[in-house]
């Protein structure tokens, strides 16, 4: 069981290689033909993640999502569940570089980081703190992807300012579809981040009854209100442009700094 | 129309496909528009094609850019000069001129050429997306003119198949390559794909204007607010595209209201100063406003640029659009030829493994007519159960005997030799000879 642990994580970071190759050139060079060749090394990168999180998991008897390296690996692999989907929904492959690069280094740095075989305390392995962590990826997956579209936002925003006409002009769907993109993902997320602490502290009255809020759940709550108002702006009140696309991805600074406060012991 | 079952009668490595057309490279102006076939021509011509011997299936496409005549035929020489004949007599033509500016293509060079032409590869506009509709008109009236059959329903199948894949293998028919429609194409990159629920304003309605608002009509604009010194013109306009006049001195009121600005005016100076441009942007609560400057001294101030969720561009900017379109399109154009080479060897081995099945036939026949003729010769004065027996006993070798040869041109034909592998079993078994002794 522990080799294939080690040649599946090998594949998956050779094949998350070749997929941000593939799109890198599908992105930057015009004379790429389309084809499906990209979508298809895309599904085998998954396939074998997905070969690795169940290895993982039979490994030590537990969900993987136990350590940093097991959350980066499952957060990867969402976010490259999240671009298939929005792939085939979209019908556009033009946005996979921006998040199966930040994928493939995800995953790398995943690999280098766990260890196959990592004990925990028996409360951490239940169903309850596993769904919680879980729901807690998606979120950050989805504000990542918001933060990602955000960030095209900007980028094509500023090309269209300086009339420059280049490979990012014409590849990148409109502003108004960026910013769309990034209103979805926002809800998404603020949902996913609302679900998760929720989780979490009925986790916590099941194994520490009486205990409240913690600082993080605390800042994750502060936060989901703070990207949740900005959506709703959005949408309702035209906090549109530039200004919408910076508070994403201020929002995105806010969850990952809420990470830095420590809770139970992770 | 059709000549009843002609394939029955001639073995398709007889057959051949010609064109004789003119396009905007061979013929000028005029001429092509002399030239030009209506649905009447072309259904007359059909007609009187396919009343001649040799000509056995005709698709005719006309637009604007090219006249072309494809047939197919046993006898593809000499075949030019009926085909102009008819064309001149129709349209009355000069047949030297139509002769000079015409080109009369056969086989690989014609299906080639219907391969680049559905592709928009022979385009007057490399990758613009008409052309393909209007093969398949010319296809869908021979389809009900019934003059066409199995060979062009194969190989305009196969032609729109190839254009499709140009299409989506390839960036051809991507990025806008004129002038207004760049403008129209700058918008949906600001404003989003869907421009339905946009306003349009157009200062000044010039002959630019108008372009503009009816590429911007066509991506889906129906609100449109016209802005022009005289009412007149701006009535005009706005009687084809629907929505608002007003004069000019209205545009600083109402500009807040437009998502789109084009303006072309003739003024000598700008029309629409920066603080316009704030004042309406503050009273659209940000919404970005996308001013597209196509006169010449400018209309917009430059400064207009600086505003926050402001875009202003000028035709320069869109001619750099069009200019750099322009080379991607050289560059996709590349990959469509390989396309079009690739499709072109296909539907050419598929011709050829229609000869070979005839030449197979051919030696099947032959090799029967010889047992026939032994059979009838030795079975005579045979028991009936003998000559059962041996009547099966030859039939069976002769399946064995010929089950090498014809695997082994199957074979050739597969790896792209099927005229190859049917010239040598001609010669072998001399196919072409009645003589079976």
């Amino acid at each position: 069981m522990i080799h294939a642990f080690y040649v599946l994580s090998l594949l998956v970071v050779i094949f998350y290689g070749l997929t941000a190759v593939q799109y890198w050139q599908l992105f930057f060079n015009e004379e790429q033909p389309k084809s499906k060749g990209q979508s298809y090394t895309l599904i085998a990168a998954l396939t074998l993640h997905t070969c690795l999180l169940a290895t993982l998991s039979c490994l030590n008897g537990r969900y993987p999502v136990g350590t940093p390296g097991e959350w980066l690996l499952v957060c990867t692999w969402l976010v490259a569940t999240v671009h298939l989907i929005t792939e085939f929904l979209s019908k556009s492959k033009l946005l996979g570089i921006f998040s199966l690069l930040p994928t493939f280094l995800g995953v790398l740095l995943a690999v280098i980081m766990i260890e196959p075989v990592s004990s925990l305390p028996e409360k951490y392995k239940g169903a309850i703190f596993s769904m919680h962590i879980v729901v807690s990826l998606a979120a950050y997956a989805c504000f990542a992807i918001a933060s990602i579209v955000s960030s095209m936002y900007i980028l094509l925003f500023n090309k269209l300012k300086q009339k420059r006409f280049d490979v990012f002009f014409r590849k990148l769907p409109s502003l108004d579809e960026l910013e769309g993109h990034a209103t979805t993902w926002v809800y998404l997320g603020c949902l996913f981040l609302i679900i998760a602490p929720c989780i979490g502290w009925f986790w916590v009255q099941q194994h520490d009854p009486g205990e409240g809020m913690n600082p993080r759940e605390l800042g994750i709550f502060i936060v989901a209100f703070i990207s949740l108002t900005v959506a709703l702006l959005r949408s309702f009140f035209n906090f549109r442009g530039m200004r919408f696309a910076l508070s994403v991805l201020v929002c995105f600074v806010l969850l990952a700094l809420t990470q830095l406060l420590n809770v139970h012991g992770f | 129309m059709k000549k009843e079952s002609y394939l029955n009668s001639i073995s398709p490595g007889e057959l051949h496909v010609v064109i004789l057309g003119l396009n905007h490279i061979t013929a000028p102006v005029w001429l092509r528009d002399k030239a030009h076939f209506s649905r009447e021509d072309i259904r007359l011509i059909t007609k009187q094609l396919l009343a001649q011997e040799d000509f056995h299936e005709i698709v005719i496409l006309s637009t604007c850019n090219r006249s072309e005549l494809y047939a197919v035929t046993s006898r593809p020489d000499g075949k030019e000069s009926v085909m102009e004949e008819l064309w001149c007599n129709t349209k009355g033509l000069n047949t030297e001129e139509l002769h000079q500016h015409s080109y009369y293509l056969k086989h690989t060079e014609a299906i080639n050429h219907l391969f680049r032409v559905v592709s928009s590869l022979d385009s007057m506009v490399v990758g613009e997306n008409q052309i393909l509709g209007q093969v398949k008109e010319a296809y869908e009236y021979a389809i009900e003119n019934s003059s066409v059959d199995y060979f062009f329903n194969f190989l305009f199948q196969a032609a729109f198949r190839v254009g499709k894949r140009v299409r989506s293998e390839t960036s051809l028919n991507e990025g806008a390559v004129s002038i207004s429609y760049a403008a129209v194409e700058l918008a949906k990159k600001v404003l989003g794909r869907n421009l339905n629920e946009r306003v349009a304003g157009v200062v000044g309605s010039g002959e630019m204007g108008e372009l503009t608002a009816f590429h911007l009509n066509k991506t889906g604009v129906s609100k449109f607010i016209f802005f022009n010194r005289s009412l007149n013109r701006a009535e005009k306009v706005a009687a084809r595209f629907g929505g608002e006049i007003h004069t000019l001195p209205a545009l600083n009121e109402k500009l807040c209201l437009c998502d789109i600005i084009v303006s072309c005016t003739g003024a000598l100076d700008p029309v629409i100063l920066k603080e316009h441009v704030e004042k309406a942007i503050k009273l659209r609560n940000g919404m970005p406003m996308f001013l597209i400057d196509i006169a010449a001294p400018r209309d917009i101030e430059e400064d207009v640029q600086h505003i926050k969720n402001t875009f202003l561009f000028t035709i320069d900017d869109l001619k750099e659009v069009v200019g750099n379109n322009l080379l991607l399109r050289q560059d996709a154009a590349k990959t469509a030829m390989t396309i079009v080479e690739e499709e072109t060897t296909a539907v050419e081995t598929w011709y050829h493994n229609l000869e070979l099945g005839e030449t197979i036939k051919k030696l099947r026949q032959k090799f029967n007519d010889v047992v026939n003729k032994e059979l009838s010769r030795h079975l005579k004065n045979q028991a009936p159960e003998v000559a059962d027996t041996l009547e099966k006993l030859a039939r069976g070798l002769l399946g064995k005997f010929l089950h090498t040869p014809i695997t082994g041109l199957k074979n050739l034909s597969e790896k792209g030799g099927g005229r190859r592998a049917s010239q040598i079993a001609e010669q072998i078994f001399l196919l072409n000879n009645d003589n079976t002794d």
